[in-house]
């Protein structure tokens, strides 16, 4: 087939191969975490299961879900609970900004709509790719890993607050997530530059690990750009 | 039904925090200092979320050795083969045989 008759194929294809093959195992390592949270969501009394659920591909940011569902059943306020999941999910500003560039040449439904998609995994899937600049393309694969994530994420989460505890307490399935972004973030630490930040924000979010609320890795991602942010010249 | 709207809102302050800098204020728009800054923040985001997870929450001695060696099982497997499967088989399977070490 000709570079033209393939790259016509690509663009009249629904989804994304290469995104499925991208965020499969992403999916696989979200699901104990997923999991967690229906069983969370199960054990609240203060929550009807089905509002719980919804929330999942609403939020669609579990470390914020997980805190609002526990929040709930300690009878916090909805303040209380609004600004927790704001401080959580903060860095999601940091990772649109990176992004934006990608949504630049997008139509307005996809500028306000696909960002939803954005969170620690397709962030970091996407920035690691060279060959998203087609608006197109991106927009197919952002779609595809976007959609692939949240079904895996809502199915693994349903099944949770269906069966109870399905994860063994003891199951090495959690250190899944960690691997994930062991995998995405090693192959850029041969850039030197990556490495400043990379180490800063590793120190400070292990000094600062016992904080609440994910302030520890709110943090950590701070001190590590802070550096450039302070120095940098303005172009 | 009140936890019902919480839930509600949270997904909508989320939505707006994922947004602010894509469809409200272009990153492009950005002062320069802090544009220049966002290159810095994927590794620093990942060195932050790779050590909160071996942290559980308690700092140095939340880390378990069995993990730590898990992710030098892992981070090697990445370097070599650059295959995100690949990467997250081997962390797990290493995580789950120094685990009963």
């Amino acid at each position: 087939m000709s570079v033209a008759l393939e790259a016509s194929a690509q663009t009249g294809r629904l989804v994304d191969r290469s995104a499925v093959r991208d965020i499969l195992p992403v999916m696989v390592s979200v699901m104990p975490f997923a999991a967690v949270i229906g069983v969370t969501i199960a054990q609240t009394a203060a929550l009807p299961a089905w509002a719980g659920l919804l929330a999942g591909p609403l939020i669609y940011a579990g470390s914020a879900h997980l805190a609002a569902v526990s929040l709930l059943d300690a009878g916090a306020g909805a303040a209380t609970i609004l600004a927790t999941v704001a401080i959580i999910n903060a860095r999601l500003s940091m990772y649109g900004a990176v992004i934006e560039p990608h949504f630049r040449m997008q139509p307005a439904w996809f500028r306000w709509l696909a960002p939803h998609f954005l969170v620690d995994q397709t962030y970091a899937l996407a920035t690691a790719r060279s060959d998203l600049d087609d608006a197109a393309r991106f927009r197919r694969y952002w779609a595809t890993i976007g959609v692939v994530l949240g079904l895996g994420w809502t199915a693994a989460m349903a099944t949770a607050v269906l069966l109870g505890p399905v994860i063994p307490a003891d199951s090495p399935l959690d250190f899944a997530a960690t691997a994930v972004f062991v995998g995405l973030l090693v192959p850029r630490l041969r850039e030197r530059v990556a490495r400043r930040p990379a180490a800063l924000a590793a120190v400070v979010a292990l000094v600062a690990a016992p904080l609440p609320n994910g302030l520890g890795l709110l943090a950590g991602a701070l001190a590590g750009i802070a550096p450039s942010l302070l120095t940098r010249r303005t172009s | 039904m009140t936890a019902t709207l919480i839930l509600l809102s949270a997904a909508l302050i989320t939505w707006g925090l994922r947004i602010v800098f894509v469809a409200l204020v272009p990153a492009g728009r950005l002062p320069g200092r802090v544009h220049g800054a966002l290159d810095d923040v994927a590794p620093a985001v990942m060195g932050a979320i790779v050590v909160t997870h071996l942290a559980h929450g308690q700092g140095l001695a939340g880390i378990a050795v069995a993990d730590l060696g898990a992710v030098a099982v892992s981070a090697v497997v990445a370097l070599r083969t650059r295959n995100l499967a690949a990467t997250v088989m081997s962390g797990v399977l290493a995580a789950g045989l120094l685990r009963l070490l």
